[in-house]
């Protein structure tokens, strides 16, 4: 008896024009939807930074009037966390999870494609509330009661579009779950795969776990005004702290989803260019997975101030200090395995290393923000927006960035302008640091935060930081302007683009193939 | 994924094709109900304190992981075997277990890739024999379904090939599995 497993000589033609992209089941089409939707988002919500920005630029009201501003930053971060980052990261899932486990495609391929046109009917839902009588939402992005229920018309239009937008993700993090559970290549087992892999799964983990309170709370808000409900309504024997309680239960998990797959990109990307394998692999798991799990009992340190319990309080802060612990360990075996590495610096690098430097700063005011006594000072302030942009923008967002040059080529076939990459980070990493760093100054000398004016002693930080601001914007327009050279043409990529990489990606062809691993490689 | 086993001795081929998936059940398992455990949890906590809502948003979610951890994992027992031995060729479909057999006469059988109308459906791979069709392969890509199109037409034998002197006539082609082009099926180029 003999056995031989097919060859493939030949491609069969693919399909063209908008029916491909409207109908299409494969995972790099799929993929690249994502990840292009999300540079629209992208610039649409910083866009709206950027008028927020203007108006902040000096002290009195001068570009819009306040209930704008207020829904302007609502829509800003709507669009930026369920836009922009998490379909970045479903967009990296569905290209390099099943290139990096060997699997053909997604578990689920039409799903894939459901959830993947859910978002753009979603956030034309979202985005179309900004014309509608009474504007858009302006209560902020986390919805509180009573204040979000004075919205008008938009309401449950917002309702709706949140809840599309949560069924694509748990649609997406079901295909996820599923893939890694049910399409690895033969060999590799669960500690075999690839930290990227690891950090989605646990991360789908996470999504999986709290998208159901987030869809209840909001369907809540929504049966409460118009079905008689009294959920969240003291007149009625409801409490709306309860409402901030339902939320961070879903809100801190939510905040681990946008920075979890992040780990696993800087895991790949470190090692790459540093020549060395990663250092601490089993523990960089475990780390992610403590992580998710303390993500599940930390949700008050949002709230200290809503008058806890000392216990609670007490509770609350050490759990939140916990975090420190596995991210410690995750930063330093970044490090760990960057010392005596043979490192070179290519943009993707360069975007790692300031992901490594500047997170951990916003790691550190995040441990300044957990103090519970010190919190009652900082709450609501600047020093909350810093903070949290830190870790979203030189966290989540250096991240997405490190990972698109890292398999621009890849995805392509062609190798992007180094020059131009390199103007890229170092303007980015300038301007970031300009617009951002001024705001902890802000807060600290207590600069409230979702106010379109302010008194005059903050006028000086709040210049610089809008200027950090435009600067930061117009410097990505520079990624668009490389991204759209690389897709266009180039220098041809090799299959193993860079030479320290490592991973099942690597080894097929560049661009990879409309169809990869029709037969599983088998891993050592 | 398609494997092929011979027996020299005996002149036989067996087909051997299943879906390029290697689930581990009981890991499967064990993550879904480690995730039920945490996302019911919450779910009925939330419920004791009043915030039924959450409660169905949880079922439904998780009936629809299940599902789609169910619907995967039972794909990776899908299984097509094609015997061809002497004068007979042998289909067996199923999942875990023999489901549906066909017995096609082999001096009569053709094999066929046809392009399906609509564009970005898949191409389809056929056994005919005498009005019949037995359709093989659908969870296969394309390119390993024209892989197996060529190699069933080399063992089935001529009728297969629809006639090996009337293929060379047109394609000039000796090997008329060779001239399988991108969008056209055997039977299509005969005639």
């Amino acid at each position: 008896m003999t056995a031989t497993t097919q060859d493939h000589a030949h491609h069969e033609a693919e399909p063209t024009g908008l029916k491909r992209w409207l109908v299409t089941t494969n995972h790099k089409d799929i993929g690249s939807m994502y990840l292009l939707f999300s540079l629209a988002m992208f610039l649409v919500g910083g866009a709206m930074a950027l008028v927020i920005r203007a108006e902040l630029f000096q002290p009195g009201l001068q570009v819009v009037d306040p209930y704008f501003f207020n829904q302007m930053t609502t829509m800003h971060a709507l669009v930026m966390i369920f836009g922009a980052v998490m379909p970045a990261f479903t967009g990296l899932a569905n290209w390099m999870i099943p290139l990096m486990v060997g699997a053909p495609d997604m578990a689920l391929p039409r799903m894939n494609n459901w959830s993947f046109w859910l978002l753009p009917f979603g956030f034309a839902i979202l985005l179309s509330t900004l014309f509608m009588p009474g504007g858009g939402p302006a209560g902020g992005w986390t919805m509180y009661p009573p204040l979000m229920l004075q919205t008008g018309t938009a309401f449950p239009f917002v309702i709706f579009a949140i809840h599309v937008l949560g069924i694509s993700s748990i649609m997406g993090s079901i295909n996820v779950i599923a893939t890694i559970l049910n399409m690895r290549a033969p060999g590799m087992t669960l500690m075999k795969m690839p930290l990227f892999v690891w950090t989605w799964l646990i991360t789908a983990y996470l999504m999986i776990a709290v998208m159901p309170v987030l869809a209840g709370a909001i369907t809540m808000l929504l049966t409460d005004q118009y079905f008689g409900t009294t959920f969240f309504s003291a007149a009625g024997g409801g409490d709306p702290v309860l409402y901030q309680h339902i939320f961070w239960f879903f809100g801190h998990p939510e905040v681990y989803i946008l920075i979890l797959p992040a780990f696993g990109i800087i895991s790949t990307i470190i090692p790459a260019f540093t020549r060395k394998p990663l250092f601490g692999y089993s523990s960089m798991v475990y780390a992610t997975a403590s992580i998710a799990f303390l993500s599940f009992i930390v949700w008050a340190h949002h709230m200290f101030t809503v008058g806890m319990p000392l216990a609670g309080q007490l509770f609350f802060m050490y759990a939140t200090m916990l975090i420190a612990v596995p991210t410690g360990v995750k930063v330093f075996n970044w490090v760990a395995t960057m010392w005596r590495g043979a490192m070179t610096f290519e943009t993707p690098m360069l975007f790692a290393l300031a992901f490594v430097f500047l997170f951990t700063i916003g790691g550190f005011s995040g441990l300044m923000l957990a103090i519970a006594p010190a919190d009652f000072q900082y709450h609501d302030t600047y020093f909350v927006v810093a903070h949290f942009h830190y870790v979203l923008v030189t966290g989540a967002v250096f991240a997405i960035l490190a990972a698109a040059y890292y398999w621009l080529p890849k995805w392509t076939g062609h190798m992007y302008s180094e020059r131009l990459g390199q103007w890229h980070f170092w303007l980015s990493v300038i301007f970031v640091n300009v617009l951002f760093f001024p705001q902890h100054f802000l807060g600290l000398a207590g600069m409230p935060r979702r106010i379109p004016d302010y008194s005059v002693q903050f006028a000086d930080w709040n210049m610089i930081s809008s200027i950090g601001g435009f600067g930061f914007g117009f410097a990505q327009l520079i990624f668009v302007w490389l991204l759209y050279k690389c897709i266009r043409g180039g220098q041809k990529a090799e299959a193993r683009a860079w030479e320290g990489a490592e991973g099942l990606e690597w080894e097929v062809p560049s661009p990879a193939p409309h169809h990869t691993f029709d037969t599983p490689p088998v891993v050592r | 994924m398609s494997t092929t086993q011979s027996n020299s001795a005996e002149g036989a081929r067996r087909f051997v094709l299943a879906p390029n998936v290697a689930p581990n059940w009981g890991q499967t398992v064990r993550v879904f109900i480690g995730l039920s455990v945490v996302c019911l949890g919450v779910a009925l906590v939330l419920t004791s304190m009043g915030f039924w809502p959450v409660l169905p948003f949880a079922g439904l979610e998780l009936t629809a992981l299940g599902a789609a951890l169910y619907v995967s994992a039972r794909r990776s027992l899908d299984r097509e075997i094609v015997h061809v031995e002497g004068a007979e060729i042998r289909v067996e479909k199923g999942r875990g277990r023999v489901e549906k057999t066909w017995y096609l006469d082999r001096a009569w059988t053709e094999v066929a890739l046809r392009q399906l109308p609509r564009r970005w459906e898949h191409t389809q791979l056929v056994l005919r024999s005498r009005g019949r069709e037995v359709i093989l392969g659908e969870f296969l890509e394309t390119d390993e379904r024209r892989s197996l199109a060529r190699e069933l037409s080399h063992c089935i034998g001529p009728m297969a090939r629809c006639g090996t002197g009337a293929y060379s006539a047109l394609t000039g082609a000796d090997d008329p599995a060779k001239a399988i082009g991108p969008t056209h099926s055997l039977g299509e180029r005969t005639g």
